[in-house]
């Protein structure tokens, strides 16, 4: 009976793993380690709870894309070292800025949760970087969404104040291998400097399409709280969104080159944890597969991405959601740096769900002067000022 | 396009005969064909040569001209003559290798880009094949061509260039090779390699760029060899052998930086510290960024002030020598002063390797922009800007070091920077190459000119050599200035700038870049343990368990320090006394140098993963290593054959231990097979006692060494056949051949560049030899050293020194003592911090207490007992007084013993050590030399 019942429940597990609802499954990799997979028939993301909880992958599943590198683990043994696993330089690891690493280990599974509507893995690990801070870590998944959500929690053991900026190490490969990838950054203007640290100058704020292959790493001040990577050569931008208080100022952006790699990499405002407090810090990671760059990234429960380009008289407006928005009616508008606004008509918008996208060609509003403009919406319930502007000629 | 080659050029050759011979092989005028014949009995017979010559701007084969053929001793001529280019070509015998040396002149004005090829035509008589295209992994062969196009490899993120292939190729089975390359850091900037399976066609060729009227040498070499002892390791061997200049070191054995340990900033960033730098032999140090802005080592008035493209914060680098230096406040003046008061203070002596601007590859970005637009290397598949490099505030663009602006800049600072500071040497970061320039200054007749379809262009590696020959040149042999290289091309010491547990990057730059290196002496620079890796969980963890890794961690590096001849620096020698008990026999080793081929044979019975030789000939020896649990038993068999390039004398081999020793060696054809136990995790080394030209095929010699402080005697006792021939055997550093005899009976013996030989001698059947080696210093037993009175039972000072009146130089020799007895007395080996007292009264030298100094010119070197049983240390001159003193220093180690204790250091860390409370303590010794 008890061996009928396992049966049963992996029989269970595996159905789950081929359907559409929201859930979690787990893979046994070679050499011990087990590979957890949430999915929901728009993303699947891979949790390494043995690799500090480090995120190793993430998926598109409607077109079985893959947006990182897959990763391998091979032990290493030899007569003398302890086994040594050896991986595959990708996924989403979680670092403290300016904190020496003091080694790490595989963080504890303390709960999971498998449900239609949500699924989630808890993961903990007491001396996170061998550092007397306790890191606990969880990554759920809605059902009908393209966003992975991760809440990041540091809890100061120590006699001393931390000052715990997190570091989230990306190293994405939305371009499969065949080049690097784009890094859209939204970067804030007249900031030359984040701390000590020299940032890559703008006069204003700006989205910066990074892939400059003269420059092997880039850090900038974030204008916005989110980073993207696109490819040169197919659509889809996988996103970063960090909450608005972590990217405030304190906060840097960076990319690095390396092999076939080009990170993008978040580092948040440090957070000062007293002894015995908590710190928080949340999350998500999105894949928006019909875009092809980004303006700006906005929603509150849910997330959109516009993109919004001129092409001879008309403004070419591109958007998609994680999830389901419900029809809402927008305003859209440029606003010229004599802060002059120049509307266009109100537009309603269909429902947005992961997978949709809406294309819109909207007439110049007339009568507007050849310059620098920025692309702005407003809604009922959202709106947005794009960190990237656009120019009429 | 094979065709075509073969096609062309077999048809242009005269009938003529004529021959170029090495061991392996022979290269043969056959009727109208060269051909190359393998000497060795392997899996290929001949291999016809064919010769071509393509046309880069017009994209087409040269219609060659049938040549003008001529022979002289050992040689083969060819000279193609034709209305605007001639080229000749001439074959002949270098050691071990066959040399293909061109000459080729444009005699027309219009630039010529040229590829010149060398092509086998190969009869392998197995389709199991193997092909290395020069980089350190090797390929099947299957059925379809396979190549390698250029000398770039993969971008090593460190150096942020490409790495670059090894100067040479191969295609070959399980027992022999045969391999078409160039002679190493020859200036070339393109090469490629090409093999067909299906002609067996297999092609090397190299690109150059020849400008009107300009003459060109191109060199290629030719090698057969075995691939039983690995075929890369087999062909690198003999370019080893064939080329010593190639990987020679400035100054020679005497070079007085090169083959001791780095320091790893120990001497540089923090004072000096004379005794631990005695005690763990650093004989040089990285004198990182001793400038204010990089590209401006001189410091001048007119580029000190400038706004650099980051805020200068003051880290650690800015101490010269311990002292602070304020990036952002100290004036120039001061900089000035305070670099040149302590290089002429400690330069020398501490061997700081003045840091020259990262091999002058890199320069300030304003700098260089504004002053140097035509140095810029733009190579876009390379990094060509870095942020907060050197000086840490600089941006840094990557700037051609050979014959533009900077160039002529950079080199005359590094003349007058020398002279100024009176260097020792230099320190190269990023000296490799990798990085194509395509600037205005590729228009010059400069080295290392090739063509792509982008042009001409020169790769970053022929200026790097450049650099070293520029700076070589500075001061003439043998007191050239000393290069130390973070980089695989020319130097006088290599860095390899990763610690050995990091396992990653130790595979993907070796073997390559240790074939590289060569016999050099190389050091591996990073975060030696690597404990938070190697131990994630530590805070989990006992002391026992911190005890057990650090030992097997230990071990690990000192197998790998032996397998690949490359020393370790401090972070690893603190707490961990295996680390520095082992320094005299890696340093040893290295001295010996390092080879690419092992050639031996071991039973399967011996598990032996770790393996190394050093030295060749007489001077071979042998490192093997076993890490498993449990001993190991087996024999070792020696092919002779692989260790001169004649392959003519059987050497004897005895088990390298400090004190004594016997081995028993049978003689078996080529082979010298030996018995031997691998203990668990201890490195077992071999010395070659002698070698014997003429010998019988199969006799037994059994080997044995006594060492003593002033004399070292080794003996063979042979049982086989008599026989007449040579007689070799080694030099000793620091020792010489007192006595040589065969059976009781003293033999004449002369002195050669690999040792010395007894010429013609009579061995009978049973004959023993004798070689009783002298100490070029010591003339007493070290038991008189070891007991003299330095000090009380108190542990206080009771010996007195003598420096008689008249030598001044000696005086400055006291301070030896000084600073060994202050290091002792801090340590508390000692309880005195009282100075000895210097008596210049020569009535002291009755006293049995006293030490007397002297600088005598026309006297031997000598260490021996006074009248009174006091000690006299007299040498010719200063220099040969610091040897001395080093070597008698070492012997009072054995009386006042320190084993340097855990601290923080790279690679292990405080709070790591205060988890373990190993602070202040070591991990225990095994003394498994003795």
């Amino acid at each position: 009976m008890k061996n009928f019942t396992i049966f049963s429940a992996l029989l269970l597990l595996a159905a789950g793993c081929a359907t559409k609802e929201a859930k979690i499954c787990t893979t046994e990799l070679n050499d011990g380690y087990t590979r957890y997979t949430l999915s929901n028939g728009y993303i699947g993301v891979d949790v390494m709870p043995q690799l500090r909880g480090m995120i190793s992958g993430v998926r598109y599943i409607p077109e079985n894309r893959e947006l990182f590198r897959e990763m391998k683990i091979k032990v290493a043994k030899d007569d003398l070292l302890p086994p040594f696993p050896e991986v595959t330089s990708t996924g989403i690891t979680d670092f403290l800025w300016g904190v020496t690493t003091k080694g790490d280990v595989p963080a504890k599974v303390i709960s999971s949760t498998n449900s239609p509507e949500y699924a989630d893995i808890v993961m903990n690990d007491r001396f996170f970087r061998m550092l007397n801070c306790e890191f606990t870590k969880q990554v759920s998944l809605k059902k009908d969404s393209s966003a992975v959500q991760i809440k990041i929690t540091l809890r100061n053991h120590s006699k001393k104040i931390i000052n715990a900026a997190l570091w989230q190490n990306i190293i994405q490969s939305v371009s499969r291998d065949i080049q690097w990838d784009t890094i859209i950054i939204p970067c804030k203007g007249n900031t030359a400097k984040v701390g000590r640290k020299g940032v890559k100058f703008f006069e204003e704020d700006t989205v910066y399409q990074e892939c400059d292959h003269n420059d092997r790493e880039v850090f900038t001040a974030p204008a916005r709280p989110w980073i993207a990577a696109r490819s040169d050569l197919e659509k889809g931008v996988f996103i970063l969104r960090t909450a608005d208080e972590l990217a405030a100022e304190g906060a840097l952006f960076y990319t690095y080159k390396a092999f076939q790699n080009h990170t993008m990499e978040f580092i948040s405002k440090p957070l000062a944890i007293s002894p015995g407090k908590s710190a928080v810090y949340n999350l998500e990671y999105i894949f928006l597969p019909d875009m092809q760059n980004l303006s700006e990234v906005f929603g509150k429960d849910v997330t959109t991405g516009i993109h919004a380009a001129v092409s001879g008289k008309k403004m070419i407006i591109n958007m998609q959601s994680s999830g389901v928005v419900p029809p809402t009616e927008w305003s859209f508008f440029l606003t010229g740096k004599d802060g002059k606004k120049y509307n266009f008509p109100k537009e309603l918008i269909p429902e947005l769900k992961p997978g949709k996208l809406i294309t819109l060609k909207l007439p110049l509003p007339s009568g507007i002067p050849a310059g620098k403009y920025r692309f702005c919406g407003n809604s009922a319930v959202e709106n947005f000022v794009a960190s990237d502007t656009v120019t009429i000629k | 396009m094979k065709k075509l080659i073969t096609t062309l050029i077999m048809a242009s050759f005269a009938i003529l005969h004529g021959a170029v011979n090495v061991r392996t092989a022979e290269l043969k005028l056959h009727g109208k064909q060269l051909i190359l014949e393998n000497k060795l009995s392997g899996d290929w017979k001949k291999a016809p040569l064919s010769l071509s010559l393509y046309d880069g701007k017009a994209k087409k084969f040269l219609q060659l001209p049938a040549p003008e053929i001529s022979e002289s001793a050992g040689k083969i001529t060819l000279a193609y003559r034709m209305p605007d280019l001639e080229w000749q070509i001439t074959f002949s015998a270098r050691s071990r290798v066959i040399l293909g040396e061109s000459t080729f002149i444009n005699k027309g004005k219009d630039e010529k880009f040229l590829e010149q090829f060398i092509t086998l035509k190969t009869d392998f008589n197995t389709k199991d094949l193997r092909f290395w295209d020069g980089f350190g992994k090797t390929r099947a062969i299957g059925d379809k061509l396979i190549d390698r196009k250029g000398i770039k490899g993969a971008v090593l993120p460190h150096i942020s260039a490409s790495d670059i292939s090894f100067a040479a190729s191969a295609v070959y089975s399980d027992d022999s090779a045969l391999s078409i390359g160039h002679v190493t850091f020859d200036p070339v900037s393109y090469t490629a390699v090409t093999y067909d399976p299906a002609s067996g066609n297999y092609s090397y060729s190299q690109r150059f760029v020849l400008s009107g009227g300009e003459k060109l040498p191109l060199r290629h070499v030719i090698v057969s060899s075995t691939s039983d002892y690995g075929a890369p390791e087999g062909v690198i061997q003999q370019h080893y052998d064939s080329f010593p200049e190639v990987w020679a070191v400035a100054g020679g054995q005497d070079n007085p930086y090169a083959w001791g340990n780095c320091a790893h900033y120990r001497n540089w960033w923090d004072t000096p510290r004379p005794e631990e730098s005695r005690r763990l032999q650093y004989t040089h140090d990285w004198a990182y960024a001793p400038y204010r802005r990089a590209g401006d080592m001189m410091m001048k008035k007119e580029l000190f002030d400038y706004k650099p493209d980051n805020e200068i914060v003051n880290r650690r680098r800015g101490k010269f020598g311990g002292y602070p230096i304020n990036y952002k406040t100290t004036s120039r003046d001061e900089f000035l002063r305070v670099r040149k008061e302590r290089y002429l203070k400690y330069g020398k002596r501490y061997g700081w390797m003045f840091y020259n601007n990262c091999s002058g590859v890199w320069c300030e970005r304003q700098l260089a922009e504004k002053y140097y637009p035509d140095s810029l290397t733009k190579d876009p598949k390379t990094v060509t800007l870095i942020k907060g490099w050197s000086t840490g505030h600089d941006w840094e663009v990557r700037v051609f070091p050979m014959g533009t602006s900077w160039a002529a800049a950079f080199e005359r600072d590094m003349k007058e920077i020398a002279e100024d500071l009176d260097l020792p040497g230099f320190a190269l970061d990023c000296g490799g190459g990798g990085a194509y320039y395509r600037g205005p200054a590729v228009k010059k007749m400069l080295p290392g000119r090739a063509w792509d379809d982008k042009g001409a262009f020169i790769d970053q590696s022929v200026a790097v050599n450049h650099v070293v020959d520029f700076i070589h040149s500075l001061r003439p042999a043998p007191n050239q200035l000393t290069v130390h290289n973070n980089g695989n091309q020319k130097g006088d010491i290599v860095m390899l700038e990763r610690p050995f547990l990091n396992i990653a990057a130790m595979k993907q730059m070796l073997p390559l870049y240790r074939w590289f290196i060569g016999p050099r002496p190389g050091n591996v620079h990073g975060h030696g343990f690597m404990f938070k890796e190697m131990m994630p969980d530590w805070r989990n963890r006992t002391q026992a368990e911190f005890i057990d890794l650090i030992g097997r961690l230990s071990d690990y590096q000192i197998m790998n320090q032996f397998k690949w001849g490359l020393s370790q620096t401090f972070v690893t020698f603190y707490g961990n006394p295996q680390q520095v008990y082992i320094l005299p026999e890696i340093l040893g080793l290295i001295r010996a140098g390092w080879q690419s081929a092992t050639p031996v044979k071991v039973s399967k019975d011996l598990y032996a993963p770790y393996m190394s030789r050093y030295g060749k000939g007489a001077n071979t020896f042998f490192f093997f290593g076993n890490t498993s649990k449990k001993d190991s038993k087996g024999t070792v068999a020696v092919d002779n054959l692989e260790l001169t390039a004649d392959g003519k004398a059987k050497f004897i081999f005895v088990k390298k231990l400090r004190n004594q020793s016997e081995t028993i060696n049978k003689i078996e054809k080529n082979f010298s097979k030996f018995d031997t136990v691998l203990p668990s995790r201890v490195p077992v080394l071999y010395e070659t006692v002698c070698g014997f030209t003429s010998a019988p095929e199969k006799f037994t010699a059994v080997a044995k060494s006594q060492k003593q402080l002033e004399k070292q005697l080794y003996s063979v006792k042979l049982d086989g056949k008599g026989f007449t021939g040579d007689l070799s055997f080694r030099k000793i550093r620091f020792f010489h051949p007192a006595e040589v005899t065969i059976d009781g009976k003293p033999v004449k013996f002369i002195s050669d560049d690999n040792g010395y030989t007894a010429k013609n001698v009579n061995f009978s059947a049973n004959s023993e030899v004798k070689i009783l080696y002298a100490s070029d210093f010591f003339n007493l037993p070290q038991e008189k050293i070891v007991n003299f009175p330095f000090v009380n039972k108190a542990k206080r000072i009771t010996f007195r020194l003598h420096i008689p009146k008249n030598d001044d130089k000696a005086m400055a020799f006291t301070e030896n003592f000084n600073e060994y007895f202050a290091f002792c007395f801090k340590r508390k080996i000692i309880a005195s911090s009282a100075k000895p007292p210097v008596s210049r009264n020569d009535a002291s030298l009755q006293r049995n207490d006293v030490i007397s100094l002297q600088i005598v010119p026309d006297k031997p070197n000598t260490i021996e007992l006074l009248p009174g049983n006091g000690i006299l240390i007299r040498a010719k001159d200063t220099k040969t007084m610091s040897e001395m003193l080093r070597e008698f220093a070492a012997v009072m180690d054995i009386r006042f013993p320190y084993i340097f204790k855990f601290s923080g250091s790279m690679g292990i860390y405080d709070d790591q050590l205060s988890h373990f409370k190993m602070h202040g303590r070591h991990i225990p010794e095994r003394r498994y030399f003795e």
